[in-house]
């Protein structure tokens, strides 16, 4: 196949936004959170029985705008209609309401329930004399299943199935209930091929009766074998639309989702230091986990900086969990300058000066309703106490310091995190590890929901730290933000370690690849 | 917000804010102090209020161990059981088995650690619900302390026991001292202690204290098993005020210690609370008490307003926490 | 991914029958009946037989309430003193000189109000459940102790023998109270497998978010759960009352405890989602015959407290343990 770019030489064919028979349409979605812009005057239609797919990294603004089309969120602005008629509220019962449901990625099932009334939770089957008819619904349940053609009984404890036979009995409940659109969010992530298989044809089928499909996934090959066109969003924007023909080749998708302009890019990229001489200060082997991990190995020179990268469902915050102990791991060994540690626990972790940054700071990583100055002294609490009775001006001195060496705007040692911007609370979040004189950093997600004044000061310290002697993880789903700091990228997908580039090899566009289908 | 992060930092303010949890119960105590002590002539005087301390002064004692359980989240409805037993237990064996004092206050003591640290370990070991299982420990250990009423056949217990809920030091019970003592320096610890500080931290968010280090499930384990000893010292206590096994001690006492800890400004959510506030709740019940007693309102309706300060003090708990 | 292994039919359904809840409670109500009924002849005295039904009868009609409760993920203390109350309410009516019709139907009624104001601050002021009804049961209690003034210790007596007979009487030999607790039994059996209200409260015990994402009004339907509970406790006190002849301030005095470990050694858990009537009445009949061969073996009651203290942990520790190794298995953990 010959190489093919958006600039160049590709047969791709662009859609337009718009056609005229369209059945949902959005003109001008805006959402933004705080100051981040989650969608940015998003426009374009979808037509009736159309498997359309969205495609984009982690951020481009699939979510928000699946939130929208859901009722879960209201867009800031824009309108988007369905079948010619415009949304006034959002809402999920409106939403469901106009046809519309979705296959999450977080199931939405109910594990003390039977298959049969997982796929039919809303549907009450009665008989003539208005009782539930349990037969009714096994049979009907039997149908659905059958069109899977998987092995599962229609009165099975739903708590039984593995998590793909879930995912598939959660796919049959949008399925069944024949609703116009349904939107699918990875649902792939869970089947095998033959399931994989079986799903296209399914869709392929409803879409022949009119059934619209709105599709998310990472994966491109499954996005070639099903969609009608494929609408790329990049950074909240709305980039382009590909006609699904015998043309669109991989390369043009995985282009346009990068597509940066890279001349004055955020994020200049390092010089790329060679380790390859250095002693390994972080090694990890064979680690691996039933169900949610195949065997990882990496390691971690002295002196450079290594990152993941990987898509929804690749695995890539599993990894970094297991490493520091927050999770469990069947198998692997794990080895720190030289020496095998025998118990993985976040405790042994600190104690041997390796620390941890979490990725989603609202759910753990701070203390939003206690002061600053207790969420830092945290992992040093033994150094700041005599006799366990804390040093308060010790502890003034030492949050100050980080205060002021982060930058971190706040009024009081004592001001509590929520009330601090995104930023300020991802920079306290970093000076937490930071003061406790680190070694080696684990950082999932640095700079995740901040404004672009936070991440260039935050991706300032990495590399700062590194140049001090700190080595770090980083765990990111922002490509060019790795491709700016590390020296070597691993790639991972599918709960799977499928490679790593270093150096000159490093390209946003190989990495994206690799990441994909 | 939409503060830039990059804007420097000229001064750093280090003033503390002044942060009373237990502000509020101390006010309304004082309150309510000052309504008895103007519309009664019995009630400010020093037997009175004596008394009121004297008797709170043994439920305090369990509601340490109670009241860090429920900064952490958890909560222990045995007390109440572990308050008979132990009192029981120790009673039985210095009448039965004529074991000597001290030896049967530690081995009482003892056999409460081991059941507290028992149910720890299961709650954290299986992630099971602190309330399910502690509702099981409560029959359980009920049962046990029934087992020692009947053995000993209603006998009182021994002087040397009898004695010791009436020890004076300087012509004021040592209970009511202790009871001082501890909450000054328990609440001075809650403050300024690393401990305490990692306790408030696991309660208000345990993802974030482990990925810090703090040993969480240690830390359930240990108080568990600090509040049976807990319980069980006031246990001790209680019977040894009451002089025989009477199966009625400890009944319903978890539900008053926890309307008193949440008066005090404790949680059930977890993340709140403090030793003052649990001691000035369980002195704001009893003078509720003491003053309807003085106003000759009938004991019956007591329960009756005791119900309502909980569902009022917990609702508005509930708004203030349950939103954050 | 792979599948599951391929089980044939009937390895599956008995392993489908094991896995239920109740199977642990009808094993060890079963057991213990045989048990019984082979080693301790005076089991099946006429004496005994009634005893049995006349605590079963009552418990077990507040046990479907529980578990019903259970189920959506709730659960009530207050039923002891609603059970005091409803018989107080009863007997106070018969005094004042209605029928005892009335006098029952009031009494239902004062139970149906309790179950209102519990499912009001729980449901809608949001108030914990656990705190709202250990304040509903010393409102309760408290409310019975003033109805009580000057009652000395008998409290309410003497009530006509129309509405004693409720409590008295049997037919083929069976208590009127036990035939009761059997429509019930089946009557809620049935609406919580053919009704959409009975489909629903599982639906929000097991995922509360997920219901009101359905369109469930999970409050209404809590609501109305505690509404059931009260009636059910209140009816509960009126039968022990028109047994006993006498309403004082005993009825019902720690019920709340027997009824929520019947129910869970039954299979309901306090995090919701699963139980069942079947359930409901057989950890009830397995705690009764417990106090029953305590009594016939003239084993002092605190070992039954002790003994359903350790069974109780048992269960709580194996489903517990059920739970966690599913989670290891879907990779959740």
């Amino acid at each position: 196949m010959e190489p093919n770019s958006v600039n160049g030489k590709s047969k791709a064919k662009i859609a337009p936004a718009f056609q005229n028979d369209d059945f949902i349409e959005m003109h001008g979605i805006t959402k933004a959170y705080g100051i981040v812009e989650a969608l940015n005057e998003v426009s374009f239609g979808i037509r009736k029985g159309e498997v359309h797919t969205l495609l984009g990294e982690n951020g481009a603004g699939k979510s928000t705008l699946v939130k929208v089309i859901m009722g879960e969120e209201t867009p800031d602005s824009g309108r988007l209609l369905i079948d010619g008629h415009e949304i006034e509220s959002y809402s999920t019962e409106n939403s469901y309401g106009m046809g519309i449901s979705m296959v999450h990625q977080e199931l939405a099932v109910f594990e003390n329930l039977t298959v049969a009334e997982n796929i039919f939770p809303s549907r009450y089957f009665t008989n003539k004399f208005g009782a539930i008819d349990w037969s009714a619904l096994k049979e009907r349940a039997k149908e659905s299943i059958e069109i899977f053609d998987i092995d599962i009984k229609p009165f099975q404890k739903m708590d039984s199935l593995t998590l793909a036979q879930q995912q598939i009995v959660e796919i049959l409940r949008c399925i069944s209930d024949n609703q116009r659109i349904i939107l699918l969010d990875e649902p792939t992530s869970g089947l095998n091929n033959i399931e994989t298989e079986k799903l296209m044809a399914i869709i392929d089928k409803l879409r022949t009766e009119g059934i619209t499909f709105i599709y998310i996934s990472h994966r491109i090959n499954e996005v070639l074998e099903i969609s009608d066109k494929i609408t790329i969003l990049r950074d909240g924007k709305y980039i382009r639309t590909f006609v699904n023909d015998e043309n669109l080749t991989e390369d043009d998708l995985v282009n346009s989702m990068v597509g940066r302009e890279l001349s004055g890019s955020l994020y200049s990229k390092k010089a790329f230091y060679d380790a390859s001489g250095n002693p390994v200060l972080f090694k990890v082997e064979g680690l691996e986990k039933k169900n949610a991990l195949d065997p990882v190995g990496f390691e971690l020179q002295e002196g450079e900086i290594i990152g993941f990268f990987g898509l929804e469902g690749s695995g890539l915050n599993k990894v970094s969990r297991m490493i520091y102990g927050l999770e469990g791991k069947d198998a692997g060994e794990i080895t720190f300058k030289n020496e095998k540690l025998t118990k993985i626990t976040p405790q042994e972790m600190i104690r041997k000066k390796i620390l941890y940054l979490n990725n989603n700071r609202k759910q753990a990583g701070l203390l939003m309703n206690s002061g600053a100055a207790d969420n830092m002294m945290l992992p040093r609490m033994d150094d700041l106490s005599v006799m366990t009775i804390l040093k308060n001006n010790a502890i003034a001195d030492y949050a100050e310091k980080y205060i002021r060496l982060f930058s971190i705007v706040i009024p009081s040692i004592f001001e509590k995190p929520r009330n601090l911007s995104g930023g300020n609370q991802q920079k306290l979040m970093f000076s937490m590890c930071t003061g406790a004189e680190p070694e080696l950093m684990i950082v999932n997600e640095p700079t995740r929901g901040i404004d672009v004044g936070a991440k260039s000061e935050i991706h300032k310290f990495i590399l700062q730290a590194s140049d001090n002697g700190t080595g770090f993880i980083i765990f990111s789903s922002d490509l060019p933000e790795l491709v700016g700091l590390c020296d070597r990228i691993y790639i991972m997908k599918n709960k799977a370690l499928v490679g790593d580039l270093q150096g000159d090899a490093i390209d946003e566009e190989a990495i994206l690849a690799m990441a994909c289908a | 917000m939409a503060m830039s992060s990059t804007e420097t930092v000229s001064s750093i303010s280090r003033k503390k804010r002044f942060s009373f949890g237990a502000l509020t119960i101390v006010l309304i105590t004082a309150l309510l102090f000052a309504f008895l002590t103007f519309t009664s002539d019995t009630f400010f005087t020093y037997r009175n209020i004596y008394a009121i301390f004297y008797g709170v002064s043994f439920q305090f004692i369990a509601v340490i161990g109670f009241t860090y359980l429920m900064i952490i989240g958890e909560i222990d409805l045995s007390v109440g059981s572990v308050y008979a037993f132990s009192g029981m237990f120790m009673g039985y064996l210095m009448v039965m088995k004529d074991v000597p004092l001290i030896p049967a206050i530690g081995i009482s003591l003892l056999a409460c650690v081991v059941m507290g640290a028992l149910t720890g370990f299961l709650i954290v070991r299986f992630k099971l619900n602190s309330m399910m299982v502690t509702i099981a420990t409560m029959t359980l250990i009920r049962g046990l302390a029934s087992n020692f009423v009947k053995r000993m056949y209603g006998a009182t217990y021994p002087s040397v026991m009898r004695h010791l809920s009436k020890i004076k030091f300087k012509e004021i019970y040592l209970t009511i001292i202790i009871m001082i003592i501890l909450v000054v320096i328990l609440e001075i610890l809650l403050r300024k202690s690393s401990i305490f500080k990692r306790l408030y931290s696991v309660g208000e968010n345990r993802l974030t204290a482990r990925i810090y280090g703090v040993k969480s499930n240690r830390i359930i384990i240990l108080l568990f098993a600090l509040s049976a000893l807990a319980a069980g010292i006031g246990g001790i206590l209680l019977n040894s005020r009451v002089t025989y096994a009477d199966t009625a001690i400890g009944l319903g006492l978890e539900f008053h210690l926890l309307t008193a800890a949440v008066l005090g400004g404790a949680s059930l959510y977890g993340g709140r609370g403090s030793m003052l506030g649990s001691a000035v709740g369980l002195i704001f019940l009893a003078t509720i008490l003491n003053g309807m007693v003085i106003f000759n309102i009938e004991p019956l309706l007591q329960q009756l307003i005791v119900g309502i300060i909980l569902i009022i003090a917990v609702y508005v708990d509930t708004r203030l926490n349950k939103h954050e | 991914m792979g599948m599951n292994n391929l089980k044939t039919n009937g390895n599956r359904k008995l392993l489908n029958i094991l896995r239920k809840n109740e199977t642990i409670s009808v094993g060890l109500a079963l057991l213990l009946l045989v048990f019984l009924v082979l080693a301790r002849p005076n089991f099946l005295d006429r004496v005994n037989i009634d005893s049995l039904q006349t605590s079963i009868a009552p418990y077990g009609i507040m046990a479907i309430g529980m578990m019903i409760l259970l189920i959506s993920g709730v659960f009530d203390l207050s039923v002891g003193s609603t059970m005091g109350l409803g018989g107080l309410v009863s007997a106070i009516t018969l005094t004042l000189g209605a029928s005892p019709a009335v006098a029952i139907l009031t009494g239902i009624l004062s139970g149906l109000l309790i179950g209102l104001i519990n499912g009001l601050i729980v449901e809608i002021a949001g108030v914990n459940a656990l705190i709202t009804t250990i304040g509903t049961m010393y409102i309760g209690r408290g409310i019975s102790e003033i109805v009580l003034v000057g009652r000395g210790y008998a409290g309410y007596t003497n009530f006509p023998d129309s509405f004693n007979n409720l409590g008295r009487g049997q037919f083929l030999n069976i208590y009127y109270m036990f035939w009761i607790l059997l429509v019930l039994l089946v009557v809620f059996q049935l609406v919580l497998r053919y009704t959409k209200f009975g489909r629903q409260l599982f639906f929000i015990g097991g995922n509360y978010d997920a219901a009101e994402k359905l369109g469930i009004n999970a409050r209404r339907i809590r609501i109305l759960a505690f509404v059931l509970s009260g009636a059910l406790a209140a009816f509960a006190g009126i039968l022990v009352t028109s047994r006993a002849g006498i309403a004082n301030r005993y009825t019902g005095v720690g019920a709340h405890m027997d009824v929520i470990i019947a129910c869970i050694i039954g299979g309901g858990s306090l995090i919701g989602g699963q139980g069942s009537i079947v359930g409901a009445f057989s950890g009830m009949v397995f705690m009764v015959l417990m106090s029953n061969a305590f009594n016939l073996y003239a084993i002092p009651p605190q070992w039954q407290s002790i003994l359903v203290g350790i069974i109780l942990l048992i269960v709580i520790t194996v489903d517990g343990y059920v739970s966690l190794s599913k989670q290891k298995r879907l990779g959740k953990i």
